[in-house]
């Protein structure tokens, strides 16, 4: 028995209306363990070489890991897989909530779905009994809409997944939505599902997980919640949630603003954590078993329209916020509902909506492709270029390609500011001043995503040190401007947060408990162990983040044509163009400093010049191909 | 005055030399930002902090024992 898993994969191909149930391997989850390992390595082995994201053969993956769902706090992640509608790689993306806790409960680790169905349908699971389901009535209806209609007809009790409009019309930025407003946002994951004509998948699951030692499990859990709540981060972390950290990253210099042309803003104070509090908040809202819920659910109002949402958290903040100039917390909760119900993330929105603006600005675009004039710092503007691309009409029908595809089809230049890495949209922090920052979003394995690599911190610590710390410090007074931060050293740092931010993911369990409370990792290998009766040593779970970037690092190589280091660099922008004010005024990474960085990085990792792995780091991984 | 500091894992992880907590001795009112100077820590990491479940800027003057929770910077969600 293979206990801390359901022990079964679910596969459905929708061509064939074909459904198998299958027992769980226990080479993979000797190998893999759960989760963003099970994701990595069932793409890389059952993935057909070269076919298209939006080809029915692409697979589409949902993994849990072996915590999922237990007495160990904050387990309630579920992990996605695909390969990327953003990047045409290697793909996966996770969200939080209650989804893959009822996956597992209805006695499936792992679903692959294959084919696309005939017809708009949607899935309903519930423990042995699966059924592919007209949709039809739901199709073209938003996130939310459908997932209240599917709550009334089948019942609170189930857990439901959704995509919008712009997932059934593969706009290659559309996400998953689930329990109306947690999100699994990257990589255009929600237009693999829309390509698959599913609009849905609703959960009930009412089965045992076997575990190892239950007394056990129950006493760590105990323990567990006991010291995440004595730690100095527990109540500082929960009030406002990612929010808390805006003011601070305007102060750093690190907040986009207007197409990452700069970084700072002066209304900071009218978007931040303390707004959402003051203005628009309702009520905390956390994922399962989480003893520190930051889900901010609001109400907000605004001169074209009031709603609810849960959010907006702070990467939408700085997307939809600073970026677009929204400059009102109340228009970025209504832009962040507008994206949820339509489906699309708000981290790639937000750079493809700034990307619009501008180059309207430079006369590329006019008022004919969007049917009004659009600015920066106009929520009417953001929220007609959110309808266009779902819907795809006029201009909308370039801007779903994602600022990749849509600056290589608009020329002008427009590719110098279309701020994305590998095709997958930068998010919220701005990095002319911060290179080991920039090098993680230079080398994740999905694009430009900070939840790869997050090293900001550090970049800061490392650009004080070089100056002005004491004058800050006496003086008590705002900072004026930031020394350069240095490049030397970035590597080894970035390594380190690109190895330990999967460990989370692979488990089944939000990272935020270690990264941001200081749970100690001996949590986390006892209840491992209480669970599934094997011990965990955190060295080697280390080893196996590392595995799984070589091992998709191999993906992007095999899919990807002329894959390669020119797929590693920001946009020219953010290598080109000094900051042009704020604390990082004249700040820039030169093109010679990210040529250092990535051949430094790619050393170290074992790859070679043009960042291939290389067969001895294979081997040293156990990665035979 | 007796100043106790509670320290949070995104600062620890950026100053190696720190521990969960260390408690320091005044003996005049000072703000926090020079007790981040006493203690060698950069204001600029400090996102958050906190006196009683409250948040305070470096400005805050501290003129009795303390309890002070600083939190360092943390990855948006």
């Amino acid at each position: 028995m293979l206990y801390g898993y359901a022990g079964k994969v679910l596969r459905i191909d929708l061509t064939e209306n074909k459904i198998t149930k299958e027992d769980l391997k226990k080479e993979l989850v000797d190998e893999y363990i759960g989760g963003r390992g099970f994701v990595a390595k069932t793409l890389y082995d059952e993935l057909p070489a070269n076919i298209k994201p939006f080809d029915p053969e692409n697979i589409f993956v949902i993994a849990m890991g072996p915590l999922s769902g237990t007495f160990m706090p904050a387990t309630g992640k579920t992990h996605f897989g695909a390969k990327s509608p953003a990047t045409g790689g290697y793909g996966d993306s996770n969200m939080g909530g209650h989804f893959g806790v009822e996956m597992k409960y209805a006695g499936y680790d792992m679903t692959i779905l294959k084919g696309k169905a005939e017809t708009p349908s949607y899935i309903l699971i519930e423990n042995d009994k699966i059924e592919v389901r007209d949709a039809e009535k739901y199709w073209g209806k938003g996130s939310f809409e459908v997932e209240e209609e599917l709550k009334k007809e089948l019942g609170e009790e189930y857990q439901i997944l959704t995509i919008g409009p712009a997932g059934e019309n593969l706009v290659r930025f559309s996400c998953i939505s689930h329990d109306f407003g947690r999100q699994a946002g990257r990589i255009g994951i929600g237009a693999v599902l829309g390509s698959k004509n599913i609009k849905a998948i609703a959960v009930r699951g009412t089965k045992d997980v076997p575990i190892y030692d239950p007394e056990a499990l129950y006493k760590f859990g105990k323990e567990t919640y006991k010291a995440a709540s004595e730690k100095p981060g527990f109540k500082g972390w929960t009030p406002e949630g990612t929010a808390g950290i805006t003011n601070w990253c305007n102060d750093v210099g690190a907040l986009p603003t207007r197409n990452f042309k700069t970084s700072h803003v002066d209304y900071a104070d009218n978007i931040n954590g303390k707004a959402i509090i003051d203005r628009i908040k309702v009520t905390d809202k956390g994922c399962f078993a989480c003893p520190t819920p930051c889900g901010k659910y609001s109400h907000a109002k605004t001169k074209i329209g009031s709603t609810y949402v849960e959010g907006p958290e702070y990467e939408t903040i700085a997307m939809l916020g600073s970026n677009c100039e929204l400059s009102e917390i109340e228009e970025i909760a209504y832009a962040n509902f507008i994206c949820d119900e339509l489906g699309v993330d708000t981290c790639s929105a937000g750079v493809v909506a700034s990307w619009a603006i501008e180059c309207f600005e430079k006369g590329i675009f006019t008022e004919d492709d969007f049917g009004m004039k659009i600015s920066f710092g106009d929520l009417e503007s953001v929220v007609k270029i959110l309808e266009l691309i779902s819907k795809r009409e006029k201009i909308g029908d370039l801007l779903a390609e994602g600022v990749k595809i849509a600056s290589e089809k608009t020329k002008h230049d427009t590719d110098k500011f279309a701020i994305h890495v590998k095709g997958l949209e930068w998010t919220g922090y701005e990095c002319r001043n911060a290179p080991g920052m920039m090098l993680g979003y230079m080398t994740a394995d999905i694009g430009a995503h900070h939840g790869r690599c997050w090293v900001l911190g550090n970049d800061v610590a490392g650009s004080a040190d070089a100056g002005n710390v004491h004058d800050l410090i006496s003086g008590g007074k705002k900072i004026n401007k930031l020394p350069k931060a240095k490049r030397e050293g970035v590597v080894p740092i970035v390594l380190d947060s690109q190895h330990t931010r999967p460990a989370f993911d692979i488990l089944g369990t939000c990272r935020l408990q270690y990264m941001e409370i200081g749970l100690e990792t001996e949590y986390y290998e006892k209840n491992y162990e209480a669970i599934t009766g094997k011990k965990l040593k955190w060295k080697d779970l280390l080893i196996l983040s590392e595995k799984i970037w070589n091992l998709n690092r191999c993906f992007n190589f095999r899919e990807i044509e002329d894959f390669g280091r020119k797929y590693d660099y920001p946009p020219a922008r953010l290598y080109e163009d000094p900051i042009p004010n704020g604390p990082n005024e004249g700040h820039l990474v030169e093109k010679e400093e990210i040529e250092k960085m990535l051949t430094d990085f790619y050393e170290a990792r074992g790859w070679d010049s043009q960042g291939k792995p290389q067969k001895e780091k294979l081997e040293s991984l156990g990665i035979n191909l | 005055m007796e100043i106790k500091l509670k320290i949070s894992n995104s600062l620890l992880s950026i100053y190696n030399n720190l521990e969960e907590e260390k408690t320091i001795i005044i003996d005049e009112v000072k703000t926090i930002g020079e007790i981040l100077y006493i203690i060698g820590v950069n204001p600029l990491l400090t996102p958050i902090i906190l006196i009683e479940n409250k948040k305070v800027t470096i400005n805050h003057e501290v003129s009795k024992n303390t309890e002070i929770t600083l939190i360092g910077p943390l990855m948006g969600g």
